[in-house]
Parts: C-alpha cells; sequence; structure tokens
C-alpha cells in the first residue's frame, strides 16, 4: 500500500511537469504575447522589442521556461508579467479563498444530495420519484453552466431581486459580506454536479441490486433495509467514487464559467484575465494549481476504492 | 481591443455644456451659470439630500488601470471624473474653455497663448499655475511613458514652453496648426499637478468634480464631490465605480438594481427597454466599423476594383443589420457627421456600374477576396456577413475569414489585403492625418495620395474658417471617391439609466450636474 502510494506520488510529479511543457507549449503558440495584449493597436516595432527586452520575452523561450521551473522547484512562482511588481503567489492567495469558499460550498451540498437523489432514485427504479428526479437531473445535465447560471440571475436576481444577481464586493470583503453572494453561484455549481453523479449512483446501484449476491441475500429472507444498506449499497458506491472524484475535479474548470457570469472574484476570473494578458507565469501557476488539484483528487478517490474494496486491495499488494 | 468603440465615447463623457461666456465663468466661484440652475438645485438645497451614483468599469486592463490620465492604461470612467483639460468639448463640435479661459494664435498659427482660469484649486488645495500645464504636457510626451496622447502632441515643440506669468502658457509648434486647441481635447490631456508624475497613478489629485476617496481597481473605488470645484458643488455625494467584465453580467446588474447606468450593447436594448425602470439613451458619436482595402496590394490598388467594392454596399441596410439602427450612414471618409468640418456625401448602391467597373479593370468572370475579421468590435462580424450577400450580387466573392480577436491588431491589421478594422471618434484632422495620410503608422488603407497629403498640410495653416472647411472637406471627398476604406456607417453608442438618474442623457455629461434621487 505504501509502496503504491509513493510510486502513485512519484507519477503525479511526472504528470505535473508534462502538465508545465503543455501550458508553457500553449501559451507560447497562441497568436501575441504580453507585449502585444498590452500595447494592442499602439504596438509599433520599437516599442513592442522595448517592451520584451524589458520583459526578458526577447530570449529563447528554453532559457525562459528554465529559468521558470527553477524558480517554482525553489516555492517561488515569479512575477506577474502584465501586472509587474506584483508576485504571482500574492496575486493568486488573494482569490483562492473565495473560490475555495464557492468550491467547498458546492461539494459539501452537492455531494450529499447527489447520493441521496441517485439512492432514491435507483431504489424507485422506474416509478415517478425516480422518473422525476431523472428527469430534473437530464435537464440539469444539457444546460450548461452558463445558461443556469443567467437563469438563475433572472429568477432570484431580477424577477425578486432576494439575492445579488452578481458579485460586487472588494475580493478581499470578509466572509460575512461573501456569504449572499455565494447563494446562486454555488446553486449553479450544485445543479451540474448533483445531475453527474445522481445518474452514476443510479445505475450502479441497480445493477448492485439485480446481482446474483443481492438476490441470495432477498432468498435468504433478510430485510429490504439491510439488503440495500449492507449488501447493494456499498458494492453500488466504489464505481460512484470515482465518477464523484472527476465531477469534484470538473469544479475546478466550472468554476471559471461559473465566475464570469456571476462576476465573482476568484482564481477562475483571474485565470480568464491572465490568459487575455498572456501573462505567462500567472497562467503557468493556476494551471499547475488546477492541474495538482485534479490529481490528488484523483489519487484519493482511487486510494479511497483500494480502501472500501478487499478484492483490489489484495491483487494490489 | 474591443474596447475601441467605448472609448471614444468615454473620452467624451467629460462634462461639457452650453458655450457660456468666458467672462460669466472667470468669477468661477462655485455658483452654477445660469442656464443650469434647474439642474444644480440639488446640489444647492445641500449636502444631505445628494445620493451616491453607481457605475460599472470594464477592467479593460485586468487590474494594471493607473489613475494617471496619459498612461496607456489608464482607469477609466474616473479619470474623465478627476480631472480636466485645457479646453472640453462643446456640442458644436468645437472646444470650449474648461481649465483655460481663452486662447489665440499668431498669423502664423504656430504661437499659441492659453490663458488659464485663475482660482483653480487641485484637491489637494494647490492652486492651478501655469507650470502645472506644462508639467503635464511633457509629461504626456515623455517617450518612457509610452502615452497615446505622444503622437498627438508630437507638433508641440516641448522644449520651448514659455510662462509669462502664473496664468499664461505659450506653445510654440514645431508646424502652424490652426486647429491646435482641437489637440488638447485628446483624453491624455488632463491637467496633474506639477512634480506629480510619480504618486498620480494612485493619488489621482486633479481638479475635477470628484476626487479619489478610495481607489480599489478590483473592488469598490469611491469618488467624493468636490464641493470646491470651480464650476459648482456637484449633485452627487457620491459616485462608486464597480468592475465588471462582462458585457452580460454588467446589464444583468443594471437590471437587478446593483449599478445605476451603463453602456449597453445593441443586443441587449431590447431586454432593458421592456422594463421601464430604465431610460435608453442612443448617443451620437462618430465611431466606426470599416472593411480596409489595402490600396498597396492587388487586387485593390486598382481604383476600379476599390470602387466597385464601395458601390456594392447598401448602407441604410448596413446600418440596420450591423448597428440596429443605432448610427448615422457615413460614405466611406471617417469625418462624422457631428464634427465642424463634416463633408455630407450621397453614396448610392449601384450594382449595374460596380459590375461594369469590374469588367473595366479586367475582373469580367467575377472577383475573389478573402476578408479577414474578428469580434473586436460590436457588429463587425454582423457586417462582414452582410457585405458578403451585398457584394455576391456584383459577382464579388467574399470568403470570410474569423480570426481570434486576441493578436488581430497585431497579425492581421495591416498585414491582410483586405480585413475589418474599427477606430473610435476622432475630430477631422486628427483622424485623416492619423488614420490617411501617407507614411502614418495607422495607415490601415496604405494609401499615398500627395494630393490629399497637401490638402492637410494647407488646411492646417489656415487661419480662416470657411477656407480651412472647404480644405479639409475636399480631403473628405479625395479619400471618399479613392481611398481604401468602405465605412458604411457611424455607431452611436447606447447607454441606459435608471430613471432616479438625472443629467446624463447628453452627449457630454456634465458630472457636476448629475444627480439621483432616492
Amino acid at each position: 500500500m505504501l509502496r503504491l502510494l509513493i510510486r502513485r506520488l512519484l507519477l503525479s510529479l511526472a504528470t505535473l511537469w508534462i502538465v508545465s511543457l503543455v501550458i508553457f507549449a500553449a501559451t507560447e503558440l497562441l497568436p501575441g504575447d504580453v507585449a502585444t495584449a498590452i500595447l494592442g493597436r499602439e504596438a509599433t516595432p520599437e516599442t513592442l522589442a522595448k517592451l520584451r527586452t524589458e520583459l526578458g520575452l526577447d530570449r529563447p523561450a528554453l532559457v525562459r521556461y528554465g529559468e521558470w521551473i527553477s524558480g517554482v522547484m525553489q516555492g517561488d512562482f515569479g512575477e506577474s508579467l502584465a501586472r509587474r511588481g506584483q508576485s504571482v503567489g500574492a496575486l493568486i492567495s488573494e482569490r483562492l479563498r473565495n473560490t475555495l469558499v464557492m468550491s467547498l460550498f458546492a461539494a459539501l451540498i452537492g455531494l450529499p444530495l447527489a447520493l441521496l437523489l441517485g439512492v432514491i432514485s435507483g431504489l424507485t427504479r422506474d416509478r415517478w420519484p425516480d422518473l422525476l428526479i431523472s428527469t430534473v437531473s437530464l435537464v440539469g445535465m444539457s444546460l450548461p453552466e452558463f445558461v443556469i447560471g443567467a437563469l438563475l440571475i433572472l429568477t432570484f436576481g431580477m424577477l425578486w431581486a432576494i439575492f445579488p444577481a452578481i458579485t460586487l464586493i472588494n475580493p478581499d470583503a470578509p466572509l460575512r459580506e461573501l456569504l449572499p453572494n455565494l447563494v446562486m453561484p454555488v446553486t449553479t455549481l450544485v445543479i451540474v454536479m448533483v445531475a453527474y453523479i445522481q445518474r452514476m449512483v443510479r445505475t450502479s446501484l441497480i445493477d448492485a441490486l439485480s446481482s446474483d449476491y443481492v438476490q441470495m441475500a432477498t432468498l435468504k429472507g433478510l430485510p429490504r433495509r439491510r439488503v440495500v444498506l449492507a449488501h447493494a449499497l456499498p458494492n453500488a458506491l466504489l464505481p460512484a467514487i470515482n465518477a464523484t472524484a472527476l465531477t469534484v475535479a470538473w469544479l475546478v474548470g466550472g468554476v471559471v464559467v461559473v465566475e464570469t457570469v456571476f462576476n465573482y472574484p476568484g482564481v477562475g476570473r483571474l485565470l480568464v484575465a491572465a490568459v487575455g494578458d498572456r501573462d505567462l507565469p500567472l497562467v503557468q501557476a493556476l494551471g499547475l494549481m488546477g492541474a495538482a488539484l485534479y490529481i490528488a483528487i484523483n489519487l484519493i478517490a482511487d486510494l479511497l476504492t483500494l480502501w472500501l474494496n478487499p478484492r483490489l486491495r489484495t491483487l494490489q499488494s | 481591443m474591443q474596447t475601441n468603440n467605448r472609448l471614444s465615447r468615454r473620452h467624451f463623457l467629460q462634462a461639457v455644456g452650453v458655450a457660456a461666456g468666458t467672462s460669466a465663468l472667470a468669477a468661477c466661484v462655485p455658483a452654477a451659470p445660469a442656464a443650469t440652475t434647474a439642474n444644480s438645485s440639488a446640489a444647492a438645497t445641500g449636502t444631505a439630500t445628494r445620493g451616491v451614483l453607481r457605475m460599472s468599469h470594464t477592467l479593460e486592463w485586468n487590474g494594471k488601470e493607473s489613475l494617471a490620465p496619459m498612461s496607456p492604461v489608464r482607469f477609466f470612467p474616473p479619470v474623465s471624473l478627476l480631472y480636466n483639460r485645457l479646453v472640453r468639448h462643446s456640442s458644436e463640435g468645437r472646444p470650449e474653455p474648461d481649465l483655460a479661459e481663452s486662447w489665440e494664435a499668431d498669423e502664423t498659427a504656430q504661437i499659441w497663448t492659453f490663458n488659464l482660469r485663475q482660482g483653480v484649486q487641485f484637491h489637494d488645495g494647490k492652486p492651478l499655475t501655469a507650470k502645472d500645464v506644462v508639467y503635464t504636457l511633457q509629461y504626456v510626451v515623455d517617450p518612457e511613458l509610452g502615452s497615446p496622447g505622444a503622437s498627438v502632441l508630437e507638433i508641440i515643440d516641448s522644449t520651448a514652453f514659455e510662462t509669462p506669468d502664473e496664468y499664461t502658457v505659450v506653445f510654440k509648434l514645431k508646424q502652424p496648426h490652426a486647429d491646435f486647441p482641437l489637440l488638447l481635447l485628446h483624453y491624455s490631456c488632463y491637467i496633474i499637478p506639477e512634480g506629480s508624475r510619480e504618486t498620480i497613478h494612485t493619488t489621482g489629485i486633479g481638479t475635477g468634480p470628484f476626487k479619489l476617496e478610495t481607489l480599489n481597481v478590483e473592488g469598490k473605488t469611491v469618488l467624493a464631490a468636490n464641493d470646491d470645484y470651480w464650476e459648482g458643488a456637484p449633485g452627487l455625494a457620491k459616485i462608486e465605480v464597480l468592475p465588471i467584465a462582462d458585457a452580460e453580467a454588467r446589464t444583468a446588474a443594471l437590471l437587478a438594481d446593483q449599478i445605476d447606468m451603463d453602456d449597453i450593447s445593441y443586443s441587449a436594448v431590447d431586454l432593458v427597454r421592456r422594463n421601464e425602470n430604465y431610460v435608453i439613451n442612443s448617443i451620437p458619436a462618430g465611431g466606426w466599423n470599416v472593411l480596409v482595402m489595402r490600396t498597396d496590394t492587388a487586387p485593390f490598388d486598382d481604383l476600379r476594383v476599390r470602387q466597385a467594392m464601395k458601390l456594392v454596399v447598401d448602407r441604410a441596410v448596413m446600418l440596420q443589420t450591423a448597428l440596429q439602427d443605432f448610427g448615422a450612414i457615413a460614405a466611406d471618409q471617417p469625418v462624422w457627421p457631428g464634427d465642424q468640418y463634416h463633408l455630407s456625401i450621397d453614396r448610392r448602391r449601384d450594382v449595374e456600374q460596380a459590375k461594369a467597373l469590374l469588367v473595366e479593370a479586367g475582373y469580367a468572370d467575377g472577383l475573389e477576396v478573402t476578408l479577414f475579421t474578428s469580434t473586436i468590435s460590436e457588429g463587425m462580424i454582423e457586417m462582414a456577413i452582410a457585405y458578403k450577400e451585398m457584394a455576391a450580387e456584383a459577382g464579388i466573392n467574399v470568403e470570410i475569414k474569423q480570426t481570434p480577436a486576441e493578436g488581430y491588431w497585431n497579425e492581421v491589421w495591416m498585414t491582410e489585403a483586405f480585413c475589418s478594422s474599427s477606430w473610435g471618434e476622432r475630430q477631422a484632422d486628427q483622424v485623416l492625418n492619423e488614420v490617411y495620410r501617407s507614411g502614418a503608422s495607422w495607415n490601415e488603407t496604405y494609401w499615398s495620395n500627395p494630393t490629399f497629403d497637401q490638402l492637410l498640410d494647407d488646411a492646417r495653416k489656415e487661419l480662416d474658417f470657411e477656407k480651412r472647411k472647404a480644405l479639409y472637406q475636399q480631403a473628405q471627398q479625395l479619400l471618399s471617391d479613392e481611398g481604401g476604406a468602405i465605412i458604411p456607417a457611424f455607431a452611436y453608442s447606447v447607454s441606459a439609466a435608471h430613471k432616479r438618474v438625472q443629467g446624463v442623457d447628453m452627449r457630454f455629461i456634465r458630472w457636476n450636474q448629475v444627480t439621483i434621487t432616492a
């Protein structure tokens, strides 16, 4: 088990390194660079050259990448190119709280809700509770986040102005001020997340319920409650764990859209701005952060699966 | 750079009003001129009743915004509330007194003397003097800063300012320019205090109707009334400026009553119109989207081809499709109807003549062109599509290539032979020189016509207004007939405000007269 963990961690590091290469190459390949982004139409060959020299962009890409990666090894993500004088670390940490609070709420509400709805619909297969839940989640799945967001704004921001339509507070505002602004973004994330996980749980529960061991347990005269809780559910949840992990990791990208729609001051919007600015150090750091989170969540899910499933555990060791 | 249109209007949002006699304003006590009594009554009733106006900014520079008005990343709209220029826009298209009370040129139009308003104070209490003006303009042209105003003010000999007394500035120009005061209308020419170049980007100390209370570009920026404003205390207690980058989020914030006013996109007009609490104002402005033909590149180096390309355009339809009728018809020249030198030309669609010209030019079997376009400005894609349809009838096959907005200015514009472009409103002399003079760095059509250049030179030297107007109009006619720009329409800007906001329905908002009822 420990050996496995170490191997996975090393693999994760390699993945992160590859991700950093891909992000670097992608940003290099995009049309324009930070100098053209800053100067826009005002750019002349002279001003471009001057700015590129100032920013060190005139040096070969490999040299710049080397410098950056050696900084990262020492925990220094460097300075933003577009907002000179501001460190990437400070820029991100300012916004990270807001995004974390939002994702955390979404996960804390969304995961239990999704499991509950999944179990209900699995148990009432093809009867009205299942039909209702499954239909609603199909709708939730097929609507993109920005549509759900816009509908929420229209309904609860304008028609009945219960919650702020978009977020208009200082990025470092106290949590108390942040809370009312969280309701609609979190709801948007929850709707999409619940839809996916609910369907996954439903399917695997139905599978488990029709399996031989559940039939056996039922034939042996065990009460339905016990059959479901002790026999069907633990097996049904195993595949759902990985689906959940993927969905939570999706949160990382989903917040970019949701933050833009709701004008929410988090890392998602920072990323959009950084890409627009061609601010390589900031894009790199945010990209790596996202990748690291993705890897971590999947690692945790795998370990969880191993731990819950004795068959896999013995196989591995 | 999608903001080009926005900028155009925004740099005109500077306060302006009826051309009040300079002598009346010279008293410069905080008493409103007679014509404006109704609007400033709120101000007169005392500070207790004054409201707070909430507006948005587009976070155009992603947090790099600077309060230095001459900075390439200036923070709009606060800069237009914090500072004044020497002159300001009037509805007649001519400059009117702002910080300068009067001005005159010598007979060569090369030496200009500006007399400053006396008793004007900066927000920190220091009086405005000629030294501040010289300091500001020298800073604008400083190459280290890279100000967008530098090229406009290039004509000033920045080593030869004279200040005979505290309230007089004498400019010496490198060449004659009969409309020199127009150049000082540029949005980078707001006056800052002497010696403030290191601090102005965060202090915002100017002479304007509002002063800085809190600066938080990515949060809430608050401006408070400057009760010592030379033109009278503002009718608002405060203005809050909030960052909303996404256009749809801005409209949502407006309709959810989180902000009181905003520029809105053409596509949002119907949505806002359904809500009776909001007043929509279509504000005449002179920005434009253009299809650019490089006159130095085949097939557009042939005048007949250019003329055929222009003849296929149905301008009224274009105005309707691309701008939803928020604009005015144009005739392939960039001086808009609100400009004092505008020449009105009637350009009708004539497909037959276009075909005939193409046959003459050797394209009897039709012409194939590729149009590069992007989403850099509202209505641009619509315009390209409409043009494709119109051109098809004359046997011109337009292939549209949409490219990313990122890098468009550097990789497509001024490179490809046929592409979209977009400009903010500019006064006649500026636009004709900046965009169409031979060798100008923004000469997107690569047009080079000695007669045209000569007309511009002559106009600058001509001190008689009518003669000057005639020269500028000849230049417009020439450009319209022979140039490489297809300009079907000028785009107006559309703004919406809650009906409790008063005084924002005009082209040049006088911010000290804006009020809001609770």
